[in-house]
C-alpha cells in the first residue's frame, strides 16, 4: 500500500467518521420532531367541547329517517306509502326516481344505489327516506310503510358464490366474482418437487366492524342559489365524498363543498358509507330547500356500514430441512358481500404481501372476492393485510415446530433483506429494508427464544384439563386434605408469540398518489394550514403543524390547522394506507420550505449575507450559523417580508414517486418504499374456561422518522388493542345475511381492563421519502398483534387454532360459536 | 337512540300514593335505577301506560341487618352493597355477587330489587338469593306479602309479582352457624357482559351445601340432587368429580348468541368445582379473598 493510499485510506475514512458525526447532530439537532408533542385537539375533545357533526345544527332543520326491508335479497314490487304520504310530519320521501344523475356508485364498479329500486341485495340496503322536522316522528311512521316484494334465494356462504347454481348477486354482471388478482413467481411445480417437506394448511378469519365510537352523521345545507350545496359530517374523506355527491346530483364538482365535523374514529370505514350518506341528504337538501340531517343510531350504522372481509386461506408450503422454504401456493377467498366497494384494492395488498415478508423462490398465489348477501365488506385499518399475516405467522410457526427450530430462527433464514426479491419480483432497495432489525430488537427486549422454549415444554408436558385432578397424596385415601387441591395457577398457561411484516407504503400500484398542504404565514409570525389528507383521530393536525414548525423554526403553537373544507384545498386522494404523514407531511415540509426560502431570502439582501453564509431557523429566531449572536425573531422577519410585498403564502405539493405493475402475473415495483415490524405477545391461558389473557405486547416497528413520540406511541397503543380484538373477541356473524352483533352488548371490543402492558419501540433510519424520512406507522401497528397472539395461545397449549377469534368457545371446545355451519380452518 | 313512545311520568312521594298508582293502572311500570328499563323503552320491549318513578321513596334506600335478618330495600344499588360495612363483614357472598355486575357505571344506578324484578335467566342476583334461601317482600293495597325465592320465579322474565304489587324489600336470614360461600361469573371479557354461565355456592360447617346455577334454565335454580348427594359429606376431588356427573341433570342450558349449550355445559362444571372448593376453602378460613377473580 503507497503511502498515497494509506493517507486517502485516512482521509476518506476520517471524512466517513466526520460525516457520521454531522449526520448524527443533525439528526439529534431537531428542536420539535421526535418529541412527545400532545395534540391540538386533545384538549377540546377530553372537555366535551370539540363540535362533532351531531352538534351541528340549522335553523329549519329537517331530519331523514331511512327505510329498509327486513330481508336479505328480494325483488321489490311495490313500496306502499299510502298511510303516510300526507301526514303532516313528512315533508317529502325520497326515493331513486328523486335522483337527477348517478343512480349507482362505486369506486371500481357502479353497483350500489343510493336508493335501491329493483331489488335490495343485502339487510342493510335502503329503499327510500322519509324526510320531515321530527326525527321521532319519522321514526313511527316508517313503521307503516308497507313493502311487497318477491323474496330471492340468499347467498351467505362465500365458498359457494361461483358454483353454476348459485345465486346471482348482480345478474347483469352474469358472475358473483368480484374480482382475481393472481401472482406467478418462478416455478411452483419444480418449488414443490425441490422441497424436503410439504405442509397444507387452511385458515379462516372473521367479518369485524370499525366500532368507530361516533355513529355516522352528516347534514347538508342548500346553497342560496339553490344551485350547490354544502355538505357538513363525520366524513373520512372529503373530497371523496364531494365526488360522489356531484355525480348523483349531476353538478360540476365546485357546486359541492364537503367541510368535515370532528370525527369520532373512522379506522377505514367513513368512507363509501358516509359518501352515501352524504348524497342522500344532498338530495334531500335541495329537494325541500331545507338543512336535511341524518344521524345514525348504533343499530343503523352496524347494520348498513361495510365491514373487514372474511377470508379462507389455503396455504401450500414446501420447505427443505434446513429451514429454507422453496414454494409457497396461496389460494384466498374473501367475501366481498353485497358490492365491491374497495374488494378490488383490499385484495390487491393481500395478494402483494401474502407470503409475508420472506423470499421465496416459487409463488403462485390466486386472491379472489366475491359478491353474496352479506353485509359489504371494504376498507377498513389493514386493508388486505391482517388476514394473511394470521395465516402466514402461524404456518411459519409450524414449520419452525416440525424443524425443531425456534420460530425467529426460521424467520431469520427466510427474512427479506436488502436486495432480497418480493414475491411480485420487486428488488428491495433505495430503503432501509429493516425486517431482521425489528425481529432481532423485538426478541431482545421480550426474551422471546428462552421463554419460548420453556413455555414450549410446560405445554408438551402438562396433562389436559380433563385427566389433571387427581393428586391424592396416598392412592388409597379419597379424603383430600384442605391444600391438596390443585391451584387454579395449574390451569393458567403461559406462552409468547411473535409475528413478522412487512407492508407497501401508501397507495402503490392502486392509484394517483400525490398530496397538497396550504401554508399562510401571517404578518406576525403566526401561521394557518392545512393539508388535502384529513383528520381522521390519528393527530393529524399536530403531525403536520411539528413539521412546519420545524422548518420554520418555530412553536407548534403559533400554527393553527384550518377546519377541513374542499373548497379551500387541493384534493389529495384519501386519508387511507397509512399515508398521511408519508405524503401529507411531505407536501408540508415542501410549502414550509417555499416559505422560508423566501424568508432567507428578504434577510440575505436586508443583512447583506454572502452565499456560502448559512441561515439558521431555531426557536423562534434566525441567524447564520458562524455567528449565532446576532439574530431577528421570526415574527419580525415575517413583517419585514409581508411589507415588501412578498407573498408568505404557498400550496406544497408532493407527489409519490412511480411504481409498474402487471396484473396478469401479479409482477412489479408494487409499492416504492416499505415498512418493516414485529410484534411479540405474551399471553395467560386459562386451559379450564379459554379466556386469554394479553400480559404484554412487544410491538417494533420502523416508520422511518417519528414525528411526534406522544402520537407514534398512541399509535402503537390503539393498534395493538384493536388487534388483540381481532384476535380473541370482536365477530360479525350473520344469519341469512341479517347480523347478529347489532350494538356493543354484542359485538365486544376489548376495554382497557382486557389488555396488558403495551410497549412501543421505534426503529428509525434515514428515507429518501417522507418529511426527514417519515414513512408510515398506522395499519402495521395493528396488522400483527392477532398472529401474534395466536402464536402465542400455540406455544402454551400446543395446539393450533385456525379460526379467528381465538374466543372462549375457540379455545374449548375448538368450534365456534355460530348458527351457520360455515366451514372453519384446518390442518388440512 | 331516543325513547319513541309516548306514557306519563310519576313520581310519588309516599308508598301508598305509588300502589295506588300501579293498582289503578293495568299497564304500569316501576323505574328504580332504570337500567333496564329505560333499554327495553327505546327498543319499544317495554310499552307502558304510565312509568312510577319510585326514587323519592326514601324509606326504600336502606341496607339493615336487625333480628338476624339482612334487608336490601327497593332502591339500594349494587355500589351501595359493596359500600356497606354490615355486608362485607356478614354477608361477604353478596359484597363479592355486587362486585361483579356490569360495570361501576352501571352498579351505580342498577338495584338488587331490579334485578330479580326483570328476571332474565343470567341475572347475578339469582342464585346468589337462592342459595340464601331469601324472600321477597312485596306490598299492595291489600297489605304485605312475604314470597319465598324458590316461588319468585317463574320463568324466562317472569315473576310471582302480582298487578298492584310493589317490592319493597327482599329479607336475607343470616344463616345460625360458620359458613364460607363463592360466587363465580364468566363473562366473554373484562368489559360489560351478560353472565355465560353463574353459579353461587355456600358451605356449612355442618358439611351441608346450597348450590344455585344461573344461566343454565329459564329461571336460576337450586342443585338439589347434587346437594344431597354432597350433603354430611367432607369434600375432596373424588366427590367433586362424582357431583359434577350430576350436572347434566340439573341444567338445561341453550345455545344463544353469546355462548352454546356445550359451552356453558362444560363451563357449569368448571366452575362448579372451583366455587365449591374455594367455598370449602373459605370455610376454613383459607382461601381467596372475596371478591378475587375465579375464572
Amino acid at each position: 500500500m503507497s503511502q498515497y493510499t494509506i493517507l486517502s485510506f485516512l482521509f476518506h475514512s476520517i471524512r466517513v467518521e466526520l460525516l457520521f458525526i454531522i449526520n448524527y447532530i443533525i439528526m439529534n439537532n431537531f428542536s420539535t420532531i421526535g418529541k412527545p408533542i400532545i395534540r391540538q385537539d386533545g384538549y377540546a375533545k377530553v372537555t366535551g367541547k370539540a363540535k362533532f357533526a351531531d352538534d351541528i345544527n340549522y335553523p329549519n332543520q329537517l331530519f331523514g329517517v331511512m327505510l329498509r326491508l327486513p330481508i336479505a335479497h328480494a325483488k321489490i314490487i311495490k313500496i306502499d306509502y299510502s298511510e303516510i304520504e300526507n301526514h303532516p310530519s313528512i315533508k317529502t320521501i325520497i326515493t331513486s326516481k328523486d335522483i337527477p344523475g348517478e343512480k349507482r356508485i362505486g369506486i371500481i364498479k357502479k353497483d350500489q344505489p343510493i336508493f335501491c329500486d329493483e331489488k335490495i341485495v343485502t339487510p342493510g340496503d335502503v329503499v327510500g327516506m322519509l324526510v320531515g322536522e321530527s326525527e321521532r316522528e319519522l321514526l313511527n311512521l316508517r313503521e307503516k310503510v308497507k313493502y311487497e316484494y318477491e323474496t330471492l334465494p340468499v347467498l351467505s356462504d362465500a365458498t359457494k358464490a361461483l358454483q353454476p347454481d348459485a345465486p346471482l348477486i348482480h345478474p347483469e354482471l352474469e358472475t358473483n366474482l368480484i374480482i382475481h388478482h393472481p401472482l406467478r413467481k418462478g416455478d411452483i411445480e419444480q418449488g414443490f418437487s425441490q422441497s424436503d417437506f410439504i405442509l397444507e394448511q387452511t385458515y379462516t378469519t372473521q367479518t369485524i366492524e370499525h366500532a368507530y365510537i361516533e355513529p355516522e352523521t352528516v347534514i347538508a345545507v342548500p346553497l342560496e342559489d339553490k344551485k350547490g350545496v354544502k355538505v357538513i359530517g363525520s366524513i373520512q374523506n372529503p373530497h371523496s365524498a364531494r365526488n360522489v355527491v356531484s355525480s348523483v346530483l349531476g353538478l360540476p364538482l365546485n357546486s359541492v363543498r364537503i367541510r368535515q365535523a370532528e370525527l369520532g374514529g373512522s379506522f377505514g370505514g367513513k368512507d363509501d358509507t358516509m359518501n352515501i350518506l352524504s348524497a342522500r341528504t344532498a338530495l334531500a337538501a335541495l329537494k325541500t330547500g331545507q338543512p336535511v340531517k341524518i344521524r345514525y343510531s348504533r343499530e343503523d350504522s352496524i347494520l348498513e356500514s361495510y365491514k373487514r372481509h372474511p377470508y379462507r386461506m389455503k396455504y401450500k408450503v414446501g420447505y427443505n430441512e434446513d429451514g429454507k422454504i422453496k414454494a409457497m401456493k396461496i389460494d384466498i377467498l374473501a367475501d366481498g358481500g353485497a358490492y365491491a366497494s374497495m374488494s378490488p384494492f383490499v385484495t390487491w395488498r393481500t395478494v402483494v404481501q401474502a407470503t409475508g415478508p420472506y423470499e421465496i423462490e416459487n409463488v403462485w398465489t390466486d386472491v379472489r372476492a366475491v359478491y353474496t348477501n352479506n353485509p359489504y365488506t371494504g376498507a377498513m385499518r389493514g386493508f388486505g393485510s391482517p388476514q394473511p399475516i394470521f395465516a402466514q405467522e402461524s404456518i411459519m410457526d409450524e414449520i419452525a415446530i416440525k424443524l425443531n427450530k425456534t420460530p425467529d430462527e426460521i424467520r431469520r433464514i427466510n427474512g427479506l433483506r436488502i436486495g432480497s426479491i418480493t414475491s411480485t419480483g420487486q428488488k428491495l432497495v433505495k430503503h432501509d429494508v429493516n425486517l431482521i432489525k425489528v425481529l432481532d430488537a423485538a426478541t431482545e427486549k421480550s426474551g422471546f427464544t428462552e421463554k419460548w422454549k420453556t413455555y414450549k415444554q410446560n405445554s408438551e408436558t402438562a396433562n389436559n384439563y380433563q385427566n389433571k385432578n387427581f393428586i391424592a397424596k396416598q392412592e388409597d385415601s379419597l379424603f383430600l386434605e384442605k391444600g391438596d387441591f390443585i391451584p387454579s395457577e395449574k390451569l393458567l398457561k403461559k406462552g409468547i408469540g411473535l409475528a413478522l411484516s412487512f407492508r407497501g407504503c401508501s397507495l402503490g400500484a392502486e392509484g394517483i398518489d400525490a398530496a397538497a398542504a396550504y401554508l399562510s404565514v401571517q404578518a406576525d409570525g403566526s401561521a394557518y394550514l392545512i393539508s388535502g389528507l384529513a383528520e381522521n383521530g390519528q393527530g393529524l393536525r399536530t403531525t403536520f403543524s411539528i413539521i412546519a414548525a420545524e422548518v420554520l423554526g418555530i412553536s407548534v403553537e403559533n400554527i393553527y390547522y384550518l377546519e377541513h373544507d374542499t373548497g379551500i384545498i387541493a384534493d389529495s386522494g384519501p386519508t387511507v394506507a397509512s399515508r398521511s404523514t408519508l405524503m401529507g407531511g411531505g407536501a408540508v415540509k415542501v410549502a414550509a420550505e417555499i416559505i422560508k426560502v423566501r424568508l432567507e431570502d428578504t434577510l440575505r439582501t436586508e443583512w447583506n449575507l454572502k452565499k456560502d453564509e448559512k441561515v439558521v431557523f431555531k426557536g423562534g429566531e434566525i441567524f447564520v450559523a458562524t455567528k449565532p449572536k446576532r439574530s431577528i425573531q421570526f415574527k419580525k422577519l415575517c413583517n419585514l417580508t409581508y411589507n415588501k410585498g412578498i407573498s408568505l403564502s404557498t400550496i406544497g405539493w408532493y407527489p409519490g414517486p412511480k411504481v409498474e405493475w402487471d396484473e396478469e402475473i401479479g409482477q412489479g415495483s408494487a409499492y416504492f418504499t416499505y415498512v418493516y415490524g414485529c410484534q411479540v405477545a405474551e399471553v395467560t391461558v386459562n386451559i379450564g374456561t379459554g379466556e386469554v389473557y394479553v400480559d404484554r405486547v412487544v410491538a417494533v416497528h420502523d416508520p422511518g422518522r417519528v414525528i411526534n413520540l406522544m402520537g407514534a406511541q398512541g399509535q402503537v397503543y390503539g393498534g395493538v388493542t384493536q388487534g388483540a380484538g381481532y384476535g380473541l373477541w370482536e365477530e360479525i356473524t350473520t344469519e341469512e345475511g341479517s347480523i347478529r352483533e347489532l350494538n356493543f352488548d354484542q359485538y365486544l371490543i376489548p376495554t382497557s381492563k382486557d389488555i396488558g402492558e403495551i410497549i412501543p419501540q421505534f426503529v428509525e433510519g434515514d428515507e429518501q421519502f417522507g418529511p426527514w424520512g417519515a414513512k408510515a406507522l398506522g395499519e402495521p401497528t395493528l396488522e400483527l398483534t392477532a398472529a401474534a397472539i395466536a402464536n402465542a395461545v400455540r406455544n402454551a397449549v400446543g395446539i393450533r387454532h385456525f379460526s379467528l377469534p381465538l374466543n372462549l368457545e375457540e379455545i374449548v371446545l375448538k368450534r365456534k360459536l355460530s348458527p351457520l355451519d360455515l366451514k372453519r380452518g384446518s390442518a388440512l | 337512540m331516543s325513547i319513541l313512545q309516548d306514557f306519563d311520568y310519576f313520581k310519588p312521594t309516599t308508598i301508598e300514593f305509588a300502589i295506588d298508582l300501579i293498582s289503578n293502572n293495568k299497564n304500569a311500570t316501576i323505574l328504580a335505577g332504570g337500567t333496564d328499563l329505560i333499554v327495553n323503552l327505546k327498543e319499544g320491549t317495554a310499552t307502558p301506560e304510565i312509568v312510577v318513578d319510585i326514587k323519592s321513596l326514601k324509606d326504600l334506600k336502606k341496607i339493615e341487618f336487625k333480628d338476624n335478618c339482612l334487608i336490601i330495600g327497593a332502591l339500594v344499588t349494587f355500589t351501595d352493597l359493596l359500600e356497606s360495612v354490615v355486608i362485607k363483614e356478614k354477608f361477604p357472598l353478596v359484597w363479592e355477587v355486587s362486585k361483579t355486575v356490569a360495570s361501576v357505571g352501571i352498579r351505580n344506578r342498577a338495584t338488587m330489587v331490579g334485578n330479580i324484578c326483570s328476571a332474565v335467566p343470567c341475572l347475578d342476583s339469582g342464585p346468589l338469593l337462592c342459595v340464601y334461601e331469601a324472600d321477597v317482600n312485596v306490598r299492595s293495597s291489600k297489605g304485605k306479602r312475604k314470597i319465598p325465592i324458590k316461588d319468585w320465579f317463574l320463568g324466562n322474565k317472569k315473576t310471582a309479582l302480582k298487578h298492584g304489587e310493589l317490592v319493597t324489600h327482599i329479607s336475607i336470614p343470616f344463616p345460625n352457624q360458620k359458613t364460607g360461600g363463592c360466587y363465580v361469573r364468566l363473562g366473554r371479557y373484562c368489559g360489560e357482559d351478560l353472565a355465560q354461565v353463574n353459579v353461587a355456592l355456600l358451605a356449612f360447617a355442618n358439611n351441608a351445601y346450597r348450590i344455585a346455577f344461573g344461566a343454565v334454565a329459564p329461571t336460576p335454580l337450586r342443585a338439589n340432587k347434587i346437594e344431597s348427594f354432597l350433603n354430611g359429606k367432607k369434600i375432596n376431588d373424588h366427590l367433586i368429580e362424582q357431583a359434577k356427573e350430576l350436572i347434566p341433570d340439573e341444567i338445561s342450558p341453550i345455545t344463544d348468541i353469546r355462548a352454546t349449550k356445550e359451552y356453558r355445559m362444560h363451563m357449569a362444571k368448571v366452575m362448579f368445582e372451583r366455587g365449591i372448593k374455594t367455598a370449602v376453602e373459605r370455610l376454613n378460613g383459607d382461601g381467596l379473598e372475596y371478591g378475587e377473580s375465579l375464572v
